[in-house]
Formats: structure tokens, sequence, C-alpha cells
């Protein structure tokens, strides 16, 4: 139940299709940057997880 | 069709895939992640806030296009998405990873799963997630 609501909750605030995306550059595991800026030009895949 | 013009838009394989723990996991907890599902692509860290700001929660996959547009959104674990529809997306994720396949251009062991193959299939998002824990549906062999 309380895992619903806040899946109901987070849905009804992820960005839409045809919104611009947005920007941010995190360090990367094992250094790097990925600057999605940077990937102008690019289809970009992001999958956000959680690592345990 | 469709896959012809994702090929043409995404010809020479310009597509970057990247992981963003929003967990804010630690680097052992990172490093235990990709021993457990071989993910090749990179993990940016910290990225709490960037969730937030996509309002996605974790095993969630967003597609943006070559001009910064999102052009697919799937909360997965959430909700059941066909294969017909991403291919509707100009950058699906298995629109181009189709195309990719047909052209040769990704290795040929994402086709392990006979689903991505079959366009009017459809899975569940348990299904995507299972892919992507394993890094078939993201490790792609894009040759440039």
């Amino acid at each position: 139940m309380l895992s619903s609501v806040l899946i109901s909750f987070a849905a009804t605030l992820a960005v839409n299709v045809g919104q611009t995306a947005p920007v941010f550059s995190l360090s990367t595991y094992k250094g790097g940057t990925f600057n999605l800026a940077q990937q102008q030009g690019k289809v970009v895949v992001l999958f956000f997880l959680g690592c345990t | 069709m469709v896959e012809d013009s994702i090929m043409q838009k995404f010809n020479g394989g310009d597509v970057a895939v990247a992981g963003i723990d929003i967990w804010n996991s630690s680097d052992a907890e990172i490093d235990s992640f990709i021993t457990a599902t071989g993910a090749t692509f990179p993990i940016a860290k910290n990225g709490a806030s960037t969730g937030n700001a996509y309002g996605v929660i974790a095993n969630s996959m967003v597609v943006i296009d070559q001009n910064g547009v999102v052009r697919f959104v799937q909360q997965l674990g959430t909700s059941t998405v066909t294969f017909s529809q991403m291919r509707q997306t100009v950058g699906g994720a298995a629109a181009t990873m189709r195309g990719l396949l047909s052209s040769g251009a990704v290795d040929r062991r994402i086709s392990a799963h006979p689903a991505l193959l079959d366009p009017s299939s459809t899975v569940t998002c348990q299904d995507l997630t299972i892919l992507s824990r394993f890094g078939h549906f993201f490790d792609w062999k894009v040759k440039m």
C-alpha cells in the first residue's frame, strides 16, 4: 500500500516526453564525468539505478 | 519503416548509455553492482538529486534525443510496455537497439532475449528489469 502510493507519487513527478531533459554533470565510478550537456548530438539512454 | 528512419538518425552509432546511481551508494556498493550485473556502461555517482530532477525511481529508464529532449520515460516495475509503443518513439531504446541489431552494429548477444526481436510482443517491466540487471539491455556494443 505504502509502496504503491510512493510509486504513483513518483510517476506524477516524472519528466514528460517532449520536455527538455534536465541537465546534470556527475562524477562516474572509477573516474571521469558524465555531463549531459556534452552529449548534444547523441541519443542518450539513462538507466536510473540503486546499487546495493 | 520506423527502424529505417531510426537507423538513418542513428547512423554511426551515436548513442551514449549511462547508469545513474540515485541512492548515492558507496564505491564498494557500486563495485558489487557491477560484479553482480556485468554492467559495462559508466555509472554516475551521487545521482540522488538528478533522480529527483527527473522524478524517477530506481530501475527507470529515460531516453533523450540528439537535441536534449526527453523521448521515452519508463518507470520500470510500475507498468507494462509494448515494443510497438517503444518503436513509436524516435529514441525508444528498444527501437534503437533493434535497428542497430539489424544493421549489425551491435553485439549479437543482445538478441538472447526473444521478446526484443518480436515487435508485437508485450514484455512486463519485470522482464525489462531482468534484462537491465544483467546488462543485456544496455550493454550495447556499438561499432564506432
